[in-house]
Parts: structure tokens; sequence; C-alpha cells
């Protein structure tokens, strides 16, 4: 993946101040996790509901979205046996 | 069979071709080794003196290869289901991480992907929790009588 041209400089969207500790909701999953959002707290929509997330140093290159799944996790749930596993 | 820094690389071939062999060297660049040793490129490795050896295995230790390369490449992977990003995720079930179908196809990621984490589990079940702040592996609970059935169970339904 190539990614965005470095010149161009990183992606972002500016957030409203809040007071520390208190999370930002936010539909802006493409913004890049700047160094200076360690330590917050966002609530990154993925479509249907908000999830939490609190950025880490590891974090700092990736996007908000990354971090709020879309899609439902697959489980595979094994049926009764009832019917014999048919 | 020459041995060279922990690889065992095939007298017969080319040099740049035997080279490859190492875990970290491409045929890029095992040409450019050749060349910034004044190796010609079609000489075997068998026919190399001592010293030109020697110089292969004093140019590749300042290479990135081997053991420290894939613990290199298994850190990163790490760190990616540690932060708990959707690639991480992708590599802790196995699936593709770069944005391919699973409905056809994923056997190669299926097989591939998430090798070196010691948090992948395979089963039947795969509702596994998204990845915490600590990396300790997940404790499975004991089976069911049904849950150990059931494989054999769907294994024979195939046959019938």
């Amino acid at each position: 993946m190539v990614g965005r041209a470095v010149w161009k400089g990183p992606y972002f969207v500016p957030f409203p101040v809040v007071p520390p500790g208190q999370a930002v909701q936010t539909y802006a999953r493409s913004c890049t996790i700047l160094p200076s959002y360690v330590g917050r707290k966002f609530e990154v929509h993925n479509g249907n509901s908000f999830i939490p997330v609190t950025v880490t140093e590891d974090m700092v290159g990736h996007k908000l979205g990354e971090f709020a799944f879309t899609r439902k996790k697959f489980s595979f749930k094994k049926k009764d046996d009832k019917k014999g596993g048919r | 069979m020459l041995y060279l820094l922990g690889v065992n690389l095939p007298d017969h071939k080319q040099v740049p071709t035997a080279l490859t062999h190492i875990y970290g060297i491409g045929i890029h660049q095992a040409q450019k080794i050749c060349h910034k040793l004044a190796i010609h490129p079609r000489c075997r490795l068998a026919h190399l003196p001592e010293q030109k050896v020697t110089e292969i295995s004093q140019l590749l230790n300042t290479y990135k290869i081997e053991a420290e390369l894939r613990r290199e490449r298994s850190n990163r992977i790490e760190q990616l289901v540690q932060i708990g990003c959707y690639r991480g995720d992708r590599h802790k079930h196995g699936y593709p991480a770069n944005g391919q179908r699973t409905r056809p196809n994923g056997k190669t990621a299926k097989k591939l992907n998430g090798r070196s984490l010691s948090v992948r589990s395979r089963g039947f079940c795969t509702s596994l929790p998204l990845a915490s702040t600590t990396s300790t592996p997940r404790v499975p609970s004991p089976p069911s009588i049904s849950s150990t059935l059931a494989p054999i169970t769907r294994l024979i339904a195939r046959f019938i």
C-alpha cells in the first residue's frame, strides 16, 4: 500500500476542544492519528454506533477508522445436534 | 553445500542464485552483493576462493537477514494486533489483510497470515475478543460433549 504522499503531510481533521478524559465523538474515520492525539479518547463511528478508542503511542501513523470495525465479527455457531448434523 | 551464516547454500549453483536461499536476500540484493565484491555473476559458489566467501559473510552481517528479519516481521505483526487495528485483527484470524474478498478465495491468507502469533487459535468457533491491552493468550474453556462430537458428526454427514 503506497498511502498518502509524504510531501502533502498527513490528512487530519480539527477536533473540538474537550475537557481532558472526555471522549470526542467523530465521523472522521480517515483522520490520521497525530502524536498530539496520544492519550485522548475518541468515539469513532462505524456506520451504526460509536466505538471508543483510546489513542496510544503505537497508533500514531494509523487512521481512526482502523480501530472501529465496521462489520460484525463472524462467528460460527455450531448448530443443535438434534437433527444429527445434516 | 556451503554453510554460511546459518544457511546451507547449494554449491553447484551460481553465486547470485545461491545467495537467494538466504531469508532476506532476493535476486536483486544477491546481484548487488556480487557487484560490490567483484564476483562474476556466472561464477559457481563452489569455485569461489575462501577469501571471497569471508567477504560475503562479512557483508551479509550488515544486512538484516534470517532470524533477525523474521523476528522483526513477527514483531511488527504482533504490534498491529496489540494496538487493536483492523489489519491486526485480520492476521489474528488468518484472513486476507489487504481488502480482498473472503467469500471466494482467501486460502493463502488462511494458510499464511498470523502464523507467528501466539494468540492465533484455529477452531470452528471463531468468536475471538478484540485485542486487549495485555497480550496473554486466551485460555480455552473445556469443550462440552456436543462440541467435541460436532466436527465428527459433520464429517460423517458429508459422506452420507
